[in-house]
């Protein structure tokens, strides 16, 4: 029987196939670091979507509920009405700026957004553009912008631009013709900006 | 002698095997990185699909809320009793003799006579609608009905859809502006069926936007309100689309049977009742 010698001298490092107990682990870091970095990458990804996806809907939902609230039962009796529910509306603190006007329905809608622009909305009082419906000389008119925020018609920077989402909404409005009280179509409009 | 020399055999065999570690490590590591793939693409695929439904949902408060708030608008507000125009205070101060009412008073009193509604009356539903709707006149159409619950037939159906009847919208010419040739058209329709929406339009047209009320008519010769006949009043708003069965609403082979509502209307001729 022959037996075969071993060259014992390949011992360790030189050994075919094998490194260390360590060096021989090595090539297996490599898929299991690109994992993590793949798997923290994604989650971290995932996770900005959601806080940003639930950030805006919960500012969707916002927007509707401060409509809803200016609107009522989409009727509007007298100015002082609507003023009262604009105060209650913008005590609150909101993430963006909006304003509120209503026009009565023959009112040509291609210039709403220049009206918008023409208005002001300060702190403490408000500016209204003049083709806003109004009552005895008071506009159907509400505004809120967040403190440091510009206003929606500024043009002091000609190369900002300002993105807006405008809505409608169908109101009756109760105004005094002669001696009597007439129930109008109006149409509430409201641009929210940031 | 023999045993012993087999058993350093396997011995320096398996020695052998087990000096390759790392082989081991590698695939274990692999399989790590197949798993976390997997769970990465399942990540992916929530990023992109999270929020949309809830989002769409938000979407379509507003256009439900309009709808609503548009048939609110309609039972409460002032037209003109010859139906030929909406309340304007202009017009009113320019000729204080003008008549207005509320609009459901004209189809009160309509009903309670003839159990249908006169051409000012259905004038002035339609103006009313039309201005309450202005905002979306370019791009939505619209149904605004009243039927009876006990038999399920319609008191009035008033069709609003974009037409084009030039014979030029058939040709396929990019010299045309279709755009111009496109008008608003408005339809009396009295169908067999109330299933005609459901069953003939609805399914073909996408997200329809319907708000629903109850509205009561007397009875003619009844004085009592309370006891009237209920009726479903309904807005339902589409974004305007082309389809057969809108394209030929005063066809007279329509299911429909429309009419066009006229511009205007002859006087009301006064009859004193006994």
């Amino acid at each position: 029987m022959k037996f075969k010698k071993r060259n014992d001298s390949k011992k360790g490092f030189l050994q075919k196939g094998f490194i260390g107990p360590i060096g021989d682990d090595l090539p297996s870091l490599i898929p299991i670091v690109v994992a993590l970095l793949l798997f923290f990458t994604i989650f971290s990804v995932t996770l900005n979507t959601y806080n940003s996806k639930n950030a805006l809907i919960r500012k969707q939902t916002s927007i509707i509920n401060v409509a809803r609230e200016m609107r009522g039962e989409s009727l509007l009796l007298d100015v002082s009405q609507f003023l009262d529910r604009c105060q209650t509306v913008t005590s609150r603190n909101f993430s963006y700026n909006f304003m509120i006007g209503v026009y009565p329905s023959n009112h040509d809608l291609d210039f709403v957004v220049d009206d918008f622009a023409e208005s002001k909305v300060f702190s403490d009082g408000l500016e209204p553009s003049g083709n806003f419906l109004k009552q005895d000389d008071t506009s159907y008119f509400c505004g809120y912008i967040r403190p440091g925020s510009v206003q929606f018609g500024d043009s002091s920077n000609n190369q900002r631009k300002i993105a807006y989402s405008l809505r409608f909404y169908p109101v009756a409005v109760q105004i005094k013709a002669s001696d009597y009280f007439v129930v109008i179509p109006g149409i509430m409009t409201m641009v929210v900006w940031e | 002698m023999k045993n012993k020399t087999s058993e350093k055999k396997n011995f320096s065999n398996q020695k052998g095997f087990i000096d390759q570690k790392g082989q081991a490590a590698l695939i274990d590591s692999l399989f790590f990185l197949g798993i976390v793939s997997v769970i990465c693409t399942s990540l992916f695929f929530f990023t992109i699909n999270y929020g949309s439904t809830m989002e769409r949902q938000v979407n379509s408060f507003y256009s439900r809320d309009f709808a609503s708030d548009a048939l609110k608008v309609v039972s409460y507000i002032n037209v003109m009793r010859n139906g030929n125009d909406v309340f304007s205070n202009q017009l009113f101060l320019e000729d204080a003799s003008k008549e207005y009412d509320y609009l459901f008073a004209l189809m009160k009193e309509d009903y309670s006579d003839k159990r249908e509604f006169s051409c000012q009356t259905r004038r002035a539903i339609k103006s009313t609608v039309s201005s309450v709707l202005r905002p979306f006149d370019d791009s939505f159409d619209y149904a605004f009905y009243v039927f009876r619950q006990s038999d399920n037939k319609f008191l009035f159906l008033m069709m609003a859809v974009h037409e084009c009847s030039d014979p030029q919208c058939t040709e396929k010419n990019q010299n045309i502006d279709y755009a111009s040739l496109i008008e608003r058209k408005y339809y009396y329709c009295a169908p067999e069926s109330k299933d005609v929406l459901e069953k003939k339009v609805f399914p073909y047209l996408g997200q329809v936007d319907t708000s629903i009320g109850k509205v009561t008519f007397s009875e003619p010769g009844s004085n009592d309100d309370t006891k009237g006949i209920p009726h479903v009043m309904g807005l339902s708003l589409w974004v305007s689309k082309s389809l057969a069965v809108l394209n030929n609403l005063s066809s007279p082979d329509s299911e429909f049977n429309c009419v066009e509502i006229p511009q205007s209307c002859p006087d009301p001729v006064f009859n004193p009742t006994s």
